[in-house]
C-alpha cells in the first residue's frame, strides 16, 4: 500500500549486535533521536580534451555521509536501547595520562542503521560502518541540550533497502 | 613494425618552441654581438597530460615508450589537428617541429592511478634533428 512517512517512522540503530527485541534486526535502537539524514554522492572525473567545447566526464568515487541529532538524555543504556553518551563517546576520548595530554584512546567506528519503519515487518534502511567526524553539543537557555553529529561511511553501505 | 604514438587528444598541452643555436659575445666596449651557429631550431619540448583515460589507453603509451627503447629513438606525431595536436587551430604547421626532425621521449612517462580502470598519464617530449 502506498504511503508517506514522517518523523515518527524514523529510527537509528547502533552497533552490530542486536538487543533482545528481535523485531530490530541490526543493533540497538538509539534513543531520543531528533532527526537524521544521509547523502550519497558521486564525484566525477573530467575527461575533457583540447578542442572540446563542453566538459565530458566519467564516474569517479562515491561517498556516503550523513548527520543526526540526539537529545542528551541522562539514562543508562538498556539491553535494547543506547543513548547519546554511548554514541558520542565513540569520538570523545579523555587523555590517557595526565602527563601526556596529546594521547587518548582511538576513535571507534560502529555500525549505524538509518531506518524508516513502514509496518512491523516492512522497513526501509541503509546500514554501514561509520565514523563520527564531528560532534557538537550546545547548551542554550530555553533549549534542550542535544548533540549534533556528522558521520562518514567507511566504503559503501553494507545494506541498502530503500 | 613499430607502434605509432597513441592518437589521443590530450587534456593539456604545453609547447616550448626551443631556439636556434645563437651565441652572444660581449665586446670590451659593451657592444653585444650575436652569432647564428645553425639553420634549424632545436630543443623544442612538448608536455602532454592525458587526464582520466582508461588503463588500456595508458598502457598504450608505455608500449610505445618501450618500442622506442625509452629515450633512444625518435618518432613522428602525425598530422596537424590529429591526436597530440588536436584542438589547436593555429597555422597548419603547428610549428611544433617546423624544421623537420622528430620527437623523442625526454623522460619516462608517468602514470597516476585515479580509480580502478582510470589513470592519468603525463609525457614530456623533446624535438631533435
Amino acid at each position: 500500500m502506498a504511503s508517506y512517512f514522517s518523523g515518527n517512522n524514523g529510527a537509528l540503530f547502533f552497533g552490530g549486535a542486536s538487543g533482545t527485541d528481535t523485531t530490530k534486526p541490526a543493533g540497538k535502537k538509539i534513543g531520543k533521536v531528533s532527526n537524521w539524514s544521509f547523502q550519497s554522492s558521486l564525484g566525477m572525473l573530467s575527461t575533457t580534451s583540447l578542442g572540446d567545447t563542453d566538459e565530458t566526464v566519467i564516474p569517479g568515487i562515491r561517498q556516503q555521509s550523513g548527520s543526526f541529532r540526539l537529545y542528551y538524555y541522562n539514562q543508562a543504556d538498556t539491553t535494547d536501547e543506547v543513548y547519546c553518551k554511548t554514541v558520542i563517546d565513540t569520538l570523545l576520548k579523555a587523555q590517557t595520562l595526565a602527563a601526556d595530554p596529546g594521547v587518548a584512546a582511538e576513535h571507534l567506528g560502529f555500525e549505524l542503521r538509518l531506518q524508516i519503519d513502514d509496518t512491523a515487518t516492512s522497513k526501509y534502511y541503509v546500514q554501514g560502518k561509520v565514523y563520527l567526524t564531528n560532534v557538537s553539543v550546545a547548551m542554550a537557555v530555553g533549549e534542550v541540550v542535544a548533540a549534533d553529529c556528522t558521520f562518514q561511511v567507511d566504503g559503501a553501505f553494507q545494506q541498502v533497502t530503500m | 613494425m613499430t607502434t605509432a604514438f597513441p592518437d589521443l587528444v590530450p587534456s593539456a598541452r604545453t609547447f616550448v618552441p626551443g631556439n636556434y643555436p645563437v651565441k652572444a659575445y660581449l665586446a670590451m666596449n659593451g657592444v653585444e654581438h650575436r652569432l647564428l651557429y645553425g639553420s634549424t631550431r632545436t630543443q623544442m619540448t612538448l608536455q602532454l597530460s592525458y587526464q582520466n583515460i582508461s588503463d588500456t589507453d595508458a598502457a598504450s603509451f608505455f608500449k610505445h615508450f618501450d618500442e622506442m627503447k625509452g629515450t633512444l629513438f625518435g618518432f613522428d606525431l602525425g598530422l596537424p589537428d590529429e591526436g597530440t595536436k588536436g584542438g589547436y587551430t593555429g597555422n597548419s604547421t603547428f610549428a611544433m617541429n617546423a624544421n623537420g626532425g622528430e620527437w623523442r621521449y625526454s623522460e619516462p612517462p608517468t602514470m597516476t592511478s585515479i580509480r580502478p580502470g582510470v589513470s592519468t598519464v603525463n609525457i614530456t617530449l623533446v624535438g631533435f634533428h
